[in-house]
């Protein structure tokens, strides 16, 4: 189902493609565990950063952008979360689907342990749930965030499959 | 996709001493796992839904009110066995259900209809109800064939979302 990634995804911001856009691809975090990622286009107006929860853009499942005023944005379909320090626009890289969180997942500083997560109506992050939005759930929090983000390892993703 | 197990989960949960890695998917004859420790325990059985119980997804556990999260809680997955509290072992994720499922209807009595929807109920530890309107978001199963005696048997249901 899922092809072996061995190369570490955090790191990956490609110019052309080299891998399977839109593909799915299984990594061992060492620290995580398994987790899955998928291989994206990055069109945002601003480059995909470390926890940068992504929507996936109008009629192309292989490109995504964290910025919801993107023209053409489909709202509340989260892509997945981007896990490299910088995916630059136009180019490529991994974001995660399942698994234990592998990077701090960007939040909008309300989102409390136990509680599931949708994409947020602000660029990069994510919101608990509310009434309406149960069918587009993208992770379950297990801590508290901070400011701006739920650590590493105290999330998992959910539904993104 | 995951890593392939070699005997079936069932029989290599409940150990004193953690025996698997966390976090990792795990896979054995169409259905997945994942592993961790089961503590907090109202006296695990098989089919139990166990929920998150720790900010590092290593513990789980079965009673609802030492979960995290407001009740109805998400579930983690469907425990495996009678687990002894504090001990390590598999819970399913994903596929066909493997074992029985403890649940029932919305009423608290009845048995579950085919085709309902399933989220963690949050009056008996353990016990999965059928969804209420505003719980979509916590569907961790559907049943596919109709309950009796308070459980789905095997092979009657389906994980939904847990991974």
């Amino acid at each position: 189902m899922a092809t072996p990634l061995i190369e570490d995804p955090t790191g990956v911001d490609d110019v052309s493609p080299r891998y399977e856009i839109g593909g799915l691809y299984e990594y061992q975090d060492p620290t995580y565990g398994q987790v899955l990622l998928r291989y994206y286009l990055c069109t945002s107006t601003a480059a995909a950063g470390t926890g940068d929860v992504c929507q996936y853009v109008a009629a192309n499942a292989t490109a995504v952008t964290p910025d919801r005023d993107e023209t053409g944005f489909v709202a509340l379909s989260c892509g997945g979360v981007a896990v490299g320090s910088s995916v630059t626009t136009g180019q490529y890289g991994f974001y995660q689907v399942a698994g234990i969180g592998m990077v701090a997942l960007r939040s909008d500083g309300g989102v409390a342990a136990g509680d599931t997560c949708v994409m947020h109506s602000a660029d990069d992050e994510c919101d608990t749930t509310a009434a309406g939005q149960e069918h587009a759930t993208l992770a379950v929090a297990l801590a508290d965030d901070g400011a701006d983000s739920v650590a590493a390892g105290s999330w998992v993703c959910r539904g993104l499959l | 996709m995951a890593k392939g197990l070699t005997a079936n989960p069932q029989s290599l949960s409940n150990t004193a001493d953690q025996k698997y890695e966390f976090g990792t998917l795990y896979y054995y004859q169409g259905a997945y796992y994942r592993y961790a420790k089961f503590e907090d325990a109202v006296t695990y059985a098989e089919g139990h839904c166990v929920a998150w119980s720790n900010a590092n997804a290593t513990a789980v556990t079965n009673d609802w009110s030492a979960a995290l999260g407001t009740a109805p809680v998400p579930v983690a997955g469907v425990c495996l066995t009678a687990m002894t509290q504090n001990y390590y072992g598999f819970f399913q994720v994903a596929g066909i259900g493997k074992v029985r499922l403890y649940a029932y209807d919305l009423d608290g009595t009845a048995e579950v209809a085919a085709g309902k929807f399933l989220v963690m109920d949050d009056a008996t530890d353990g016990k999965a109800q059928v969804m209420a309107d505003t719980e979509e978001h916590l569907v961790f199963a559907v049943a596919t064939s109709a309950g009796s005696s308070s459980y789905i048997a095997s092979g009657n249901w389906v994980c939904k979302g847990m991974i």
